[in-house]
């Protein structure tokens, strides 16, 4: 019998008042013993150190050209102004970090959906529990909890990685504000993630064969994280030259937003296509709070959610509806999950 | 031998194009084909108008010179450009789920106890599976290359002209060796490893690895801007440490290499449409031959773990 339908039992012979804890613990152990959780986590650690390293080292490189160009020009005596040398923002070298997440970071979301569920399908204990004095929802909101702690739990050491990373290496001080943004885009990373917890979970309750719905959740991952984002990226007219088309151009942007006004259809449709997928609405939200976009640098949360509140509006809608369709999917009375 | 083989491979192409999950991929594959030309046409005509009004605004604004247009003496094979990125994600994905399924489907329903209780030699059921793998891989690149070629044709209004053909065509063969390595190597993690999940996504955590870590390492370009095609000749990073690992990993960086390739066939500028198909693979050869070494090497660790495959003992799980 499975560990988890006798810690249930356990609880009702004892009384004790809360199965969705038990669940919930279960969950978080199973999962931080499963090598495939593992193996996620410690690639998403060595993507997250690749990443960080990559942005410092590109960013002292800067440093270094600007550097040298102010040199051979203080040389020929052609300098009058010395103008602003690349200014460094530790978030900001969060940018890639932010990219692996919405990569790495899905496949973990689908990878513990797909777990919770084969777990109980593969030893047929689904049936068991359901059969227990245990309400369907009690299941579902054990499994979410469970996870929402271990999700947080892998935000929490990524960054805290990265905390230790741009402190004890880059030599930067975070301040207060920076520490609550860099706080929020882990509220926002876990959302994010839990949306395709739950998608995963869902497909491998409905579908009988737990490959195949491996297979799907990929190719779901695929469509969202990676296909509608480059679809839209490189519609993007400013994309079509490498360093962009308008700055090629000398074009500022008050005068690249009057130019591309003339062409709102194609933008509100290179948009939709963007808005679709719910990778895009984190990217944009990420990189709105940790100032990756410069137009948010060195703003308060204010300002910043005033312009983005749609995006973690969708965000949260997106994650309200899987979470509502997990719990319709399990609870529906006539479904007694024979076929597992 | 060879009539086990083709039985194989047959059994094998016909199980295939029975699983939903190959053909919803397969679809998807199919459709980005053909709105690769679409997006790269859409993309192309609008950015040509949004030169026409920047000329035109900065006339109004009183500049003296006209900026040059970036797009003129652009080939037209590039307008399919999106297909690089499509077979480098898609294309791949899809490779690694025929050759993760190939031999899971035998371990998952037993089958596989009973083929190595006959009298068939193990090399012989390798060579099959590999067969039955490449021929829907060959007939996906076919029809892509159908589809590409007709729809720039349409669009354009004229048939490519026999040299861009050619450059067509090398670009989906290449293409089919990039997404073959993919295939073997999900079917090696099928054979080897006992975890159905972790047969899956240890070939997809490669995949990563391959596709958007080195490439970062040895260009310093985030994994978003590494989906961009235009990007692909331009990325440089900075710093000397950077260009140090650039140095060293680049030649191992396949997806790069496949990139650079395929968009000097698929002529991403003017100065790439005057390479021969010759010249573009003479540019890139240690790295390419490096790509074949990495098919040769996936097939060999296919024979390799099939011949180490206990078909009494192993059992897979969940």
């Amino acid at each position: 019998m499975n560990e988890i339908a006798n810690a249930v039992n356990r609880n009702i012979k004892n009384n004790s008042p809360n199965p969705v804890l038990t669940i919930a613990k279960k969950e978080y152990t199973d999962a931080v013993k499963n090598k495939l959780f593992i193996t996620l986590l410690i690639f998403l650690l060595v993507l997250t150190l690749v990443s960080i390293v990559v942005s410092s080292f590109g960013f002292q490189g800067k440093i270094a050209d600007y550097q040298n160009s102010l040199k051979i020009l203080k040389d020929l005596g052609k300098i009058t102004d010395v103008k602003t040398p690349p200014q460094f923002y530790p978030l900001q070298m969060l940018k890639g970090v932010v990219n692996y997440l919405e990569i790495i970071g899905a496949i973990l979301g689908i990878v513990l959906g797909y777990l919770s569920i084969a777990k109980e399908k593969g030893k047929r204990t689904l049936q068991l529990i359901l059969s227990r004095p245990v309400k369907r929802s009690d299941i579902i909101s054990g499994k979410i909890l469970g996870n929402t702690l271990l999700i947080f739990s892998v935000l929490g050491i990524t960054m805290l990685f990265i905390y230790l990373i741009i402190t004890g290496i880059g030599g930067a001080l975070l301040t207060s504000t920076e520490i609550i943004k860099l706080l929020l885009t882990i509220i926002f990373s876990y959302i994010y993630i839990m949306f395709f917890f739950c998608l995963s979970s869902i497909l491998t309750l409905k579908i009988s064969s737990l490959t195949q719905a491996l297979v799907i959740c990929f190719t779901i991952w695929l469509v969202f994280v990676l296909i509608i984002p480059q679809i839209g990226d490189t519609m993007d007219p400013d994309n079509q030259i490498p360093g962009g088309f308008f700055q090629s151009m000398n074009i500022s942007k008050p005068q690249e937003k009057e130019i591309m006004a003339k062409f709102h259809t194609y933008e509100t449709t290179r948009n939709a296509v963007e808005e679709s997928s719910i990778t895009k609405h984190y990217e944009r939200m990420s990189f709105a709070l940790l100032g990756i976009k410069d137009n948010y640098n060195g703003k308060n949360l204010g300002y910043i959610f005033k312009d983005r509140w749609r995006d973690s509006v969708w965000l949260l809608s997106f994650l309200i509806i899987t979470i509502i369709i997990e719990y319709s999917v399990l609870s529906n009375k006539n479904k007694n999950f024979k076929e597992f | 031998m060879t009539g086990k083989i083709n039985t194989i491979a047959g059994h094998e192409f016909k199980t295939l194009f029975k699983e939903k999950t190959f053909v919803l991929i397969l679809i998807i594959f199919i459709l980005m084909t053909l709105f690769s030309t679409y997006i790269g046409w859409s993309s192309r005509t609008t950015v040509e108008n949004v030169y026409q009004e920047t000329v035109k605004k900065l006339i109004a604004d009183g500049a003296a010179k006209q900026p040059a247009d970036p797009f003129i003496g652009i080939p037209v094979l590039s307008i399919i450009k999106n297909m690089i990125v499509y077979v480098f994600l898609i294309g791949s994905l899809l490779a690694i789920i025929i050759g993760y399924n190939s031999f899971l489907r035998e371990r998952q329903s037993g089958v596989s106890k009973i083929i190595f209780s006959k009298p068939l030699e193990r090399k012989d059921f390798v060579l099959g599976k590999i067969a039955g793998i490449l021929y829907p891989l060959l007939i996906i690149t076919a029809i892509s290359f159908l589809i590409s070629l007709a729809s720039v044709s349409l669009i354009t209004g004229k048939m490519l002209p026999s040299p861009s053909i050619f450059k067509l065509v090398a670009f989906y063969l290449v293409s089919l060796i990039y997404m073959l390595m993919f295939a073997m190597t999900g079917l090696f993690f099928s054979i080897y490893l006992k975890s159905e999940s972790m047969a899956l996504l240890i070939p997809v955590i490669i995949w990563i690895f391959i596709s958007f870590v080195l490439p970062e390492l040895t260009s310093a370009l985030n994994p978003n801007a590494l989906l961009n095609p235009t990007n692909i000749q331009s990325a440089t990073p900075h710093g000397q440490f950077l260009l140090a690992i650039q140095g060293a990993l680049k030649p191992f960086s396949v997806s790069e290499t496949y990139k650079l390739i395929s968009g000097n066939l698929l002529e991403l500028d003017s100065a790439s449409s005057s390479l021969s198909i010759m010249k573009i693979f003479m540019n890139n050869l240690g790295s390419f031959v490096f790509i074949i070494f990495l098919l040769g090497f996936s097939v060999f660790g296919c024979f390799y773990a099939m011949i180490k495959f206990n078909a009494c003992e192993e059992e897979i799980y969940e």
